[in-house]
């Protein structure tokens, strides 16, 4: 498996279209940040024009930590995107240019293979959401150096800067745990179809789709929002909430980690029984 | 030519919704064979040679490598079997050698210097930096036997190898099979629609149309069984068609030529009463052609 998993990486290394991920990532990052840095003073007096009736605001409020909390949203729909080009091409991609069919005479299973496409998957994952992570935290500190963090969410949260690092770390491994459940679910569809654009469009328009069903919060899908996975994709701000509700947190992981496990089962089987005709 | 069964396929049937691709076909192929697959496009040939490599399911019958059943899970007969189905499809970003580092890894091989050994097999190490996808179809095709050969197996299955060469790569590509056949006692099953190759190479051959088998055997000895198509020319034509026609033997008369349907056992008989006759014959020409065994039998 290790092998395989590294065969897989190799091929991702390769790939052209595995740096559209980054080269999006430190284009949009970086133009967020200058936008920020020339505009953002009355962008954030905008947003904040009502606390300042109330509160003595004081100090840097556009700080590293401010850029990165608004840049972690983009974990909705811009990083599922850029996870989609690699993972959902990783099994329909070579059933279109006919290499799975060479990969399957070899001496491993489907499986093995599957999960070998699906582990170097979520490395990439893993390394997209700390380039992220470095891009906004990093370029960030230089432009606009550190700070308080304020939180406007049900309320206002003032984090301490020496209180906020630990924060981000877990919140980013929230936000990577959902993009694990987006790279799962292209590779489920990518193994359902023989070209490399069904996976990436399938996955966005459900993405797209269960975000618009979660934004409504219409009474009739009210029971069910809770265990659609998409609603977990802003669970990362629990973590700058000024009680961490552990509950809530642990229940959001197990959704997304069972997510995970069922669109992989799926995939593994339906791979397993497919005939290769490609 | 040894006769222990290297492959064997019992009954093996598939469909595609209500089109039944392969329908009861049963065949073997013996230890250093090389066994042409002929039939015409659709005939089921692809599907039965990827089934024989797992890559789709048969709805019933067996396939047995070296008498073991490659039913379940266990791929380890993936390692007597060297495939090119089709066309040689390979990574396009990347050079020969990473696409053959990929596979070696692939087959869990241990000797390091074999990546070099297939690629000079088949003349292509100078050329092992270059992209694939910047290689010509010929050495794609050559690229697409070497990885066939990277694990050494005991069974090769080339699916329409010749596909887009030109008549010199065509003819270089007999020579490698050959080569690999005789100089390193690998069996090879080859699917061809280019009839004469088969007719070239082959020992053995099935036929196979609408997912069934039509025959199989000795490829010279079905060649023998059927008719034979002789051309005679001749000045006197009157006499030799008169003699043909005593001897209710069918033919056509075209200018000086004499075409007749003769079984191959009787053709010296008819020589021997040509002569007895004193008529004269400037050329005997034996027509029979695979092809034409192949058109008769899948029309």
């Amino acid at each position: 498996m290790i092998q395989l998993t590294i065969i897989e990486l190799f091929k991702i290394i390769k790939r052209p279209r595995t740096y559209i991920g980054f080269l999006a990532i430190f284009l949009t990052v970086g133009a967020m940040q200058l936008a920020m840095y020339f505009e953002g003073e009355e962008l954030i007096a905008l947003a904040i024009q009502n606390l300042e009736n109330d509160f003595r605001l004081e100090g840097k409020i556009i700080n590293t930590n401010l850029m990165t909390y608004i840049l972690l949203n983009s974990l909705i729909i811009h990083i599922p995107i850029l996870i989609c080009l690699v993972t959902g091409d990783s099994l329909a991609g070579e059933a279109s240019s006919g290499t799975l069919r060479l990969i399957l005479q070899r001496p491993y299973s489907r499986t093995q293979i599957y999960l070998s496409k699906a582990l170097s998957g979520y490395i990439y994952t893993t390394s997209l959401i700390i380039f992220l992570a470095l891009m906004t935290y990093v370029l960030g500190y230089f432009l606009f150096g550190t700070g308080d963090l304020i939180v406007l969410r049900r309320g206002v949260t003032v984090i301490s800067s020496n209180d906020v690092v630990w924060r981000f770390l877990l919140a980013f491994c929230s936000g990577t745990l959902s993009m694990f459940v987006v790279a799962s679910l292209s590779m489920m569809i990518s193994s359902f179809v023989n070209n490399a654009i069904g996976p990436i469009v399938g996955t966005i328009a459900i993405i797209i789709g269960l975000n618009i069903i979660f934004t409504l919060g219409a009474p009739l899908f009210k029971d069910i929002i809770p265990y659609i996975f998409t609603s977990h994709f802003v669970k990362w701000q629990y973590f700058f909430d000024f009680n961490i509700e552990l509950d809530k947190i642990k229940l959001s992981v197990f959704v997304q980690l069972a997510y995970v496990f069922i669109f992989n089962i799926i995939g593994i089987i339906h791979f397993n029984r497919k005939d290769i005709l490609s | 030519m040894l006769s222990d069964k290297l492959l064997e396929i019992r009954h093996l049937e598939k469909s595609f919704g209500s089109f039944k691709a392969v329908n009861d076909i049963s065949l073997h192929v013996n230890k250093g064979d090389i066994y042409g697959f002929l039939g015409p496009n659709g005939a089921g040939k692809s599907t039965t040679l990827r089934m024989v490599l797992g890559l789709i399911k048969p709805n019933k019958g067996e396939i047995l490598i070296s008498n073991k059943s490659i039913e379940g899970n266990d791929r380890k007969f993936l390692n007597n079997i060297g495939a090119l189905i089709e066309k040689p499809d390979f990574y396009k970003n990347l050079s020969a050698l990473d696409n053959l580092k990929i596979l070696f890894k692939m087959s869990k091989l241990k000797k390091k210097n074999r990546i070099s050994e297939v690629l000079n097999e088949v003349n292509l190490w100078d050329k092992r930096n270059q992209k694939v996808g910047g290689y010509s179809q010929g050495m794609k095709q050559r690229l697409g036997i070497a990885q066939t050969l990277l694990h050494q197996p005991s069974l090769i299955i080339l699916d329409e190898p010749s596909n887009g060469l030109d008549p010199q790569g065509q003819a270089a590509m007999r020579n490698l099979i050959l080569r690999i056949n005789i100089d390193m006692g690998i069996t090879i099953i080859i699917s061809s629609h280019i009839l004469s190759e088969i007719e070239k190479i082959a020992n053995r051959m099935v036929v196979i149309n609408k997912g069934q088998k039509i025959l199989e055997g000795n490829v010279k000895e079905l060649m023998a069984k059927e008719l034979l198509k002789v051309n005679f020319k001749t000045d006197s034509v009157e006499n030799l068609s008169n003699l043909l026609s005593n001897k209710k033997i069918d033919f056509e008369i075209r200018n000086n030529n004499i075409i007749a349907l003769i079984n191959e056992e009787n053709i010296p008989l008819v020589i021997e009463d040509i002569v007895k006759n004193n008529i004269s014959i400037q050329e005997v020409r034996q027509m029979r052609t695979l092809e034409e065994l192949f058109l008769g039998l899948t029309q």
